[in-house]
């Protein structure tokens, strides 16, 4: 397969971008900068395309699977003659997906952020770093090993981190990134030791060997144990441990709601469709392996997944912040991803979960990027992120209301809109494989159906407030996009995912399953009439009931006080039964022995000052004392 | 002699030329005229560099007293590099100080001529030709470190320098009829062959080799370092911190990895020893320094004990990792010395305390000095981080465990004070910091390609790569 | 005879190294080094290289001593008397000087060097032709080396013993010390 040099611009080019207008981001007209920007994600955009075309338009090889092509691998470290490190392009179905959803929904928020953040201070940084997270992001799509996914895993966290603390001047957005960047360091440090553990034991880092069906590369690790588990599943578990930070899977999400302190659009891009996704990515580039290696490590990111999805679903309905419930959204989807993942098998109809993950990461990527924009342009219009400043606004903002509607449809999972196509699958991969996690799953559509409807009905619905100025509709750069990503939530479903991506690259026939398609469509009706009921007109229901439930609600609304939890526990061990010891032995053991040598180095030079004293003579004298001595040492002592 | 063996020696061939050129500039241009020497020389060598990476070629001369092949062709190219940026960045300052006392020309035939010691020492074929490059390649610089001639620091460094060094070369030379006393010839082929590792043999082994650590400033063979570095004009110091001790490092690994296979147990303790005491004394010594110049000075002479621990394993990695660092290690401390010539050549400022605050009006020299400064500490992704790894990734391989976490510890104290500098530029504020200091053009050319160096080399492979399979054949 | 011969030179070398350092006068000094490097010339004499005797002599001996009698008269007082350097310093170089010394004769002792046979003939002729000789054997490239080498110090010496030509007066080195 030739002919895919050009897929390394995909990557170069952000990278460019952000330098000419990283450096020149205070010599140039602000503007400018975002037209750089913008021209330089389009023409990635146009890139990414045509490699999907190619790719998916190319003839089938003979054995039927889509081949994996890597038109670009550059020698990079050397370990050892057989332990290298690439930089290179890898090609196969689910990483052009991936392209294909970071590039749309980057340009998309690209264009947006013109309308969006056109008065900003900043303006022209701002742009730079969405290149530099465009150019990081690409890079971990498209990684050909494990070191290079990890090398950009670390540059997105970093970009990320620049982004979410843009604005520099308000000390919540420092706060949420430093929390971010905390939190994942320390899933990344899981997944590192997970890295070295797989490879250290394949003694390769590359994909290509890792994901051979025989299994060949993975043989030794599979059979050392450590601790009732085979060293494989360890290290598989630690490296979901990396994604699970990323992704925001329970307990490692609660940097995720924080990180909303950043620009609206960067939530599209980040923490709807890209950055979060990376861990669902990670878990699905190394799904053969995770299914090699028995069950374990797949019940757990299957479980987790479960409950992430349930927990942040539960928190979302409680949330006055309309960032936030879209947050725990995310969080709930991409637990549905993950839980669509762990239940998945390998081959035929049994890897249906992988399948109906990546299509749902597809169809998610596009109607909650829709979202977030959406809520931009609401936030944009009311100037406030609280859910009581708002609403009626249907009749100020009519394009952000029809695009949002839709975006609140499609992940409620009503047919024919995309996300009942992907949600159905998760389901039927469920079902098919444990009966609770099903409930779960069926649970949680009701409960996305509710919140989402809830948010959707306090907004353009309901009662209209005083506003301090009439909102109005946001500029065509702002509404655009909007309108691109309505479309795609629209017609998404009807893509034959199964023909494209499965966990063995044959072609899969989706058969949709009618009682699990209505069941599911039944719930999530009865989500949306319960919130319609609650929430259209402005009623004290809605107060009744959260005060009989009483407790449930609080905690739920309190985020179940994982923060809390959080700094309890970091409070009393970390700093009471960790560092109060570590700052004794820093003050008593460090400085005193740093105190002793610093005496001790004052008076040993006082006593040698003379060899440093500059006389000439004395150099001379430390220079044959040094001759005699290794004579000495060597020739007397040591006898050589 | 035919064409293919003058293409043997184009290097010191090439460089005579450009000596030749520059000395008949030096008679024939009239004293108004004379500044017109600096670009020059500048450009002529600058050629002489860009030709010198062509071609490599393998061979011998003058009956084996002069060989070559891809690895000293490389070194040799790795000497110019460094020389270029050392030239380029004295620009600005020859034309400044040195063209009105119409001394412009001698400088670079000065440090021209040391350098074609150096190619004779690496190419030598036999002891006597190491020796006679040792010498070329120190006289000069003891010249150039008195070149401030008014200045009574530096008269006072190149007295303490030639006396220092003439003592090294003494005991070198003793060390060099030690060995022709036992093996009865001068011919590094043959060295090895004659050897019966008797102790007369280590005896001139570590007088030959007191001589080569003190260029390479080994504690305790050191004690010049800091002084000479200080007094001396700063572009000398960079040239004696750099080339001079790059040049004793791979005539080092030449001699040792290639002729001295019956001592091979006796230098590698050797060098156990010293780099363990190199690096820590150096760093806790670099610790107390206000003076930039005395600081740079004793990580150089950390940074040395570093560059040993590559000699810990004969093998190809061995030599690769010490020619890599070495090549990372011209650009940070080029970049480095770079910074505080121009400060100091502007105001005359060469403390610590005179660096708080540089940030706020000088933006850009603080942030090349904060590039070179992390490569030198090794903080990834920039070169220096490589360079440590894979010297590291040597003595590990070689198993010395305890060497590998004394080395790593001097890392960190090393990073402790490079953040001295780091947080005194960009932390501190300053009530009055140094003015903005507009650097010449020369200087900035030198200052970018030295970061073009620290940056470029931390994520192009390619390099060490290309190193390493050169040293397949030494 | 010969033996004799190079123990009376031996003894010669040493007692007059020994004053060359220990004098506290520099012209004193000067002397005994003529001496030193004289009685050296007498050892080329011993075994036969006759050529590198007569160079000894007139190089060394006759030039280099006479040059370095030459600076002390121009630079120095001749009745400068350097001050005695305290007990400590002397104890210090003293054991150094006795330890070296033991260690190498020790270390020589127990070692053989080995013979190299001394070439039939060291006349001005075969001189020549091996210092020019650029092949196998001959000394071509050191011989041009070194001239390099006296060539850069040359330049070193002049350019740190030149005058400055024109002097800004408002250069920063005019009120240095």
């Amino acid at each position: 397969m030739e002919g895919y040099a050009y897929t390394i611009w995909i990557i170069l080019l952000p990278f460019l971008v952000f330098l000419v207008t990283g450096v020149l981001s205070l010599r140039i007209r602000p503007q400018l900068a975002g037209w750089i920007g913008t021209a330089g994600i389009l023409v990635t955009l146009v890139l990414s395309l045509l490699t999907a075309w190619n790719y998916f338009s190319a003839a089938l090889p003979a054995d039927g699977g889509w081949p994996t092509v890597i038109p670009v691998n550059y020698t990079w470290l050397r370990f050892s003659d057989t332990l290298v490190v690439h930089m290179g392009v890898l090609l196969d179905p689910i990483s052009i997906m991936m392209l294909l959803v970071v590039s749309i929904v980057s340009s998309m928020v690209h264009i947006y952020s013109l309308g969006y953040m056109k008065d900003e201070p900043g303006f022209a940084r701002y742009f730079a770093f969405l290149s530099l997270f465009s150019f990081s992001m690409y890079g971990l799509v498209l990684a050909t090993n494990l070191f290079q996914i990890y090398f950009f895993w670390e540059l997105v966290g970093v970009s990320s981190y620049l982004l979410i603390g843009f604005y520099y001047d308000r000390p919540s957005a420092v706060a949420a990134a430093k929390k971010a960047f905390i939190v994942t360091r320390f899933a990344d440090f899981g997944f590192l030791v997970g890295i070295l553990l797989l490879s250290w034991y394949s003694g390769t880092f590359d994909f290509l060997a890792l994901n051979n069906p025989d299994g060949a590369a993975i043989a030794g690790a599979a059979s050392a144990t450590f601790m009732g588990a085979s060293v494989l599943t360890w290290a598989l578990v630690l490296i979901f441990m990396g994604g699970a930070g990323k992704s925001a899977m329970f307990p490692l999400h609660i940097w995720l709601p924080d990180a909303m302190e950043g620009p609206t659009p960067v939530s599209a891009l980040i923490h709807a469709a890209t950055m979060v996704v990376a861990g669902v990515y990670l878990v699905a580039r190394l799904f053969p392996v995770y299914h090699m290696s028995g069950g374990a490590a797949l019940e757990v990111v299957a479980w987790t997944g479960a409950i992430t999805a349930l927990f942040a679903a539960l928190i979302a309905i409680t949330q006055e912040d309309i960032k936030r419930v879209l947050a725990y959204s995310t969080m709930s989807q991409i637990g549905y991803m993950m839980l669509s993942l762990g239940v998945s098998g390998y081959g035929g109809e049994e890897g249906l979960g992988y399948t109906a993950s990546m299509f749902h990461l597809f169809t998610h990527a596009m109607f909650k990027a829709l979202l977030f924009l959406g809520a931009g342009a609401v936030i944009h219009a009311v100037h406030s992120n609280v859910m009581g400043d708002m609403g009626g606004l249907r009749k100020y903002l009519p394009i952000t209301h029809a695009a949002f509607l839709v975006a609140c449809l499609a992940i409620a999972g009503i047919p024919p809109l995309s996300g009942f196509f992907s949600k159905d699958e998760i389901l039927a991969a469920a079902l098919h494989h444990n009966p609770a996690i099903y409930g779960i799953a069926l649970l949680v559509a009701g409960l996305t159906a509710l919140y989402m409807f809830r948010l959707y009905f306090r907004v353009f619905w309901g009662e209209e407030k005083a506003y301090a100025h009439k909102p109005h509709e946001a500029p065509l750069v702002m509404w655009g996009p909007l309108m691109v990503l309505a479309a795609l939530s629209v017609v998404g479903g009807f893509i034959p995912f199964g023909h494209y991506v499965s966990s063995d690259r044959q072609v899969m026939a989706m058969h949709p399953e009618m009682s699990i398609a209505v069941t599911a469509s039944v719930v999530s009706i009865a989500g949306i009439l319960l919130a319609m009921w609650l929430y259209r007109r402005p009623s004290a229901l809605p107060a009744q009931i959260a005060g009989s439930l009483g407790s449930l609600y609080q905690s739920a609304k309190n985020k179940f006080y994982i923060d809390e939890i959080y700094m309890g526990v970091t409070k009393k061990i970390l700093f009471a039964g960790i560092a109060t010891p570590v700052a004794w032995f820093d003050r008593h053991i460090v400085d005193g022995t740093m105190n002793a040598i610093a005496n001790l180095t004052a008076r040993i030079s006082s006593v040698i000052k003379g060899l440093q004293s500059g006389h000439v003579q004395q150099y001379a004298v430390g220079f044959v004392v040094g001759v005699l001595g290794l004579v000495v040492i060597f020739i007397y002592w040591l006898k050589f | 002699m035919n064409w293919d063996d003058l293409l043997l020696m184009r290097h010191e061939l090439q460089l005579l030329a450009v000596i030749l050129i520059v000395t008949c500039a030096e008679i024939y241009l009239s004293g108004r005229d004379k500044s017109r020497i600096i670009p020059l020389s500048l450009a002529l060598f600058g050629i002489h560099m860009a030709a010198g990476w062509l071609w490599p070629v393998e061979g011998e001369l003058f009956g084996g007293m002069y060989r070559t092949n891809g690895l000293i062709h490389l070194m040799k190219s790795i000497l110019d590099v460094g020389v270029f940026i050392v030239i380029l960045q004295a620009g600005g300052w020859a034309r400044k100080q040195l063209a009105p006392e119409n001394r412009v020309s001698e400088f670079f035939l000065l440090i021209w001529s040391s350098l074609l010691g150096m190619y004779y020492m690496v190419s030598a074929g036999d002891l006597l030709m190491v020796f006679l490059g040792l010498e070329l390649s120190t006289l000069p610089v003891a010249a150039l470190a008195a070149y401030e001639v008014l200045k009574m620091r530096s008269a006072e460094a190149g007295i303490k320098f030639i006396l220092t060094a003439g003592l090294a070369s003494a005991v070198t030379l003793m060390g060099i009829s030690l060995l022709y006393g036992s093996t009865g010839t001068f011919v590094l082929a043959d060295l090895g062959k004659q050897m019966q590792g008797n102790s007369l043999e280590a005896l001139g082994f570590i007088f030959f080799f007191a001589g080569v650590a003190f260029k390479i400033s080994l504690v305790p063979f050191h004690f010049w370092t800091p002084d000479v570095y200080e007094g001396a004009p700063v572009s000398v110091a960079a040239y004696l911190s750099v080339i001079s001790k790059g040049a004793a490092v791979f005539i080092l690994m030449i001699l040792l990895m290639g002729f001295a296979p019956l001592l091979t147990d006796l230098w590698v303790n050797v060098l156990y020893l010293l780099a363990i005491l190199t690096m820590t004394i150096g760093n806790l010594f670099a610790l107390r320094q206000r003076n930039l110049k005395r600081l740079l000075a004793y990580s150089a002479v950390a940074q040395a004990g570093f560059i040993m621990l590559g000699f810990m394993s004969s093998q190809q990695d061995g030599k690769a990792s010490i020619i890599y660092f070495m090549l990372v290690y011209l650009f940070s401390n080029l970049a480095a010395f770079g910074v505080v010539q121009t400060i100091e050549m502007h105001t005359g400022k060469e403390d610590i305390g005179d660096y708080e605050g540089l940030y706020r009006t000088n933006p850009r020299l603080s942030l090349v000095m904060l590039l070179a400064l992390f490569s030198l500490a090794g903080i990834p992704p920039l070169a220096g981080f490589f360079g440590k790894f894979f010297l590291f990734m040597t003595v590990a391989s070689a198993g010395y465990y305890l060497l590998l976490t004394i080395a790593v510890i001097n890392t960190v104290i090393s990073l402790y004070y490079y953040l001295l500098i780091v947080r005194a530029m960009f932390l501190r504020k300053s009530d009055n910091p140094l003015p903005l200091v507009t650097s010449d053009g020369w200087m900035r050319a030198g200052l970018v390609i030295c970061v073009a160096g620290i940056v470029a080399l931390g994520v192009a492979s390619g390099v060490y790569d290309a190193i390493y399979a050169l040293c397949a054949h030494l | 005879m010969e033996k004799i011969i190079f123990y009376i030179l031996s003894a010669v070398i040493l007692s007059l190294s020994l004053m060359s350092v220990l004098s506290r006068k520099l012209l004193r000094s000067a002397v005994y080094l003529f001496g030193v490097l004289t009685a050296i010339a007498g050892f080329y004499f011993l075994i036969g290289y006759h050529f590198l005797g007569a160079v000894q002599l007139t190089v060394y001996a006759g030039g280099i001593v006479v040059l370095i009698i030459f600076s002390i008269l121009l630079t120095h007082d001749i009745d400068h008397q350097m001050p005695t350097p305290d007990w400590s310093r002397v104890a210090v170089a003293g054991a150094l000087c006795v330890a070296g010394a033991v260690m190498f004769v020790q270390l020589l002792q127990g070692s053989l060097f080995s013979r190299v046979e001394a070439p039939e003939q060291s006349d001005l002729n075969t001189v020549g032709n091996t210092l020019l000789n650029p092949g196998g054997g001959g000394y071509l490239l050191p011989f041009e080396v070194v001239s390099i080498l006296l060539l850069a110090v040359m330049i070193g010496a002049i350019v740190i013993a030149k005058q400055r030509h024109s002097v800004d007066d408002s250069s920063p080195e005019k009120q240095a010390p």
